[in-house]
């Protein structure tokens, strides 16, 4: 019965989050990556570890999007321990930045 | 939104394997006699320095000039047996030699005498043979070109006449002379040998053979 009661809480705040009657939770979010390897071969996989927290606290379950030069290569949601592992290919030759986002 | 660090990724075209280093072209078969206007064929195998074949090789075939230089004839790529040959027909009589190369590597030196069917002369003994059927009769083919014993290694074949049926092939030695030695079907019937695609009346052997 409980659940049912938090679980109603959760949609009405989320709600009126959503409206903007209740301001976003406050706090730091953190959004750190690291890659397996920093020199491939075309086609060759490699992989982005990105750990998600807010104040130092992990955040599960929201999806995180890998970029090279800008464009979109690669997503994932995080675990309970706020990582997520994207595994990405590039079939260019060149340089490229990567980094992550997650729309929070 | 939550925007991460930025790290650097160099992204460089995959190396591609060196190519095989030739360790042996061979051309064969190292002498053959051809009569003029008569197809012949020359083998080549490709293998690299543990003696394994090579295939996709591009080999060229070289005809050696009286001066030694060398006139491209043909250009062809080993199949996945490391294998190609290279097809000729002669229109002049004469001596021809040819080497194969392939990345700086170069073959045995294979040699193709041409003559017309009027130079080659074969004999046979015994002319007459009887015997049972499952014992075997050895023939003796005496080949000469041009009144010369024919060179060593000339291929000599033996046919069943009328059908035309191979029986048996040998090459020569050094006097000129192949050993055929064969078990001939039961009848009565004649055996002819052939070198060079020619032959001749001194060739053709009576057989009789028994149950």
């Amino acid at each position: 019965m409980s659940e049912i009661i938090k679980a109603i809480q959760d949609f009405i705040y989320w709600f009126l989050q959503l409206l903007g009657l209740i301001p976003p939770p406050s706090g730091i979010y953190d959004l750190t990556i690291t890659i397996d390897k920093t020199e491939v071969y075309v086609g060759e996989p490699f992989t982005v570890t990105a750990k998600l927290t807010l104040d130092d606290k992990p955040v599960a379950n929201q999806v995180i999007y890998v970029f090279a030069n800008d464009i979109a290569i690669g997503d994932a949601k995080t675990n309970s321990e706020g990582i997520a592992e994207i595994t990405a290919y590039l079939y260019d030759p060149g340089s490229y930045s990567i980094y992550a986002e997650a729309y929070i | 939104m939550a925007r991460s660090n930025i790290v650097t990724i160099t992204v460089s075209e995959k190396p591609t394997a060196p190519p095989p280093t030739i360790g042996h072209i061979s051309l064969s078969p190292s002498y053959q006699l051809i009569t003029l206007y008569s197809d012949f064929t020359l083998n080549c195998k490709v293998t690299d320095v543990n003696g394994n074949p090579l295939s996709g090789v591009r080999v060229s075939l070289y005809y050696i000039r009286s001066d030694g230089s060398l006139r491209l004839t043909q250009v062809r790529n080993t199949d996945s047996n490391g294998t190609c040959k290279f097809g000729y027909v002669i229109s002049s009589p004469g001596v021809l030699k040819f080497i194969a190369k392939a990345d700086n590597v170069e073959s045995n030196t294979a040699t193709v005498e041409a003559v017309s069917t009027h130079d080659i002369y074969l004999k046979i003994s015994p002319r007459t043979v009887q015997t049972y059927s499952g014992e075997e009769v050895t023939f003796t083919v005496s080949v000469k070109v041009k009144g010369s014993p024919a060179k060593r290694g000339t291929k000599v074949e033996l046919y069943k006449e009328r059908e035309h049926i191979l029986l048996k092939e040998a090459y020569t030695d050094s006097s000129g002379n192949a050993y055929i030695t064969v078990a001939l079907p039961v009848g009565e019937y004649y055996v002819q040998a052939y070198c060079a695609g020619a032959s001749d009346i001194d060739a053709i052997a009576n057989v009789y053979v028994r149950d």
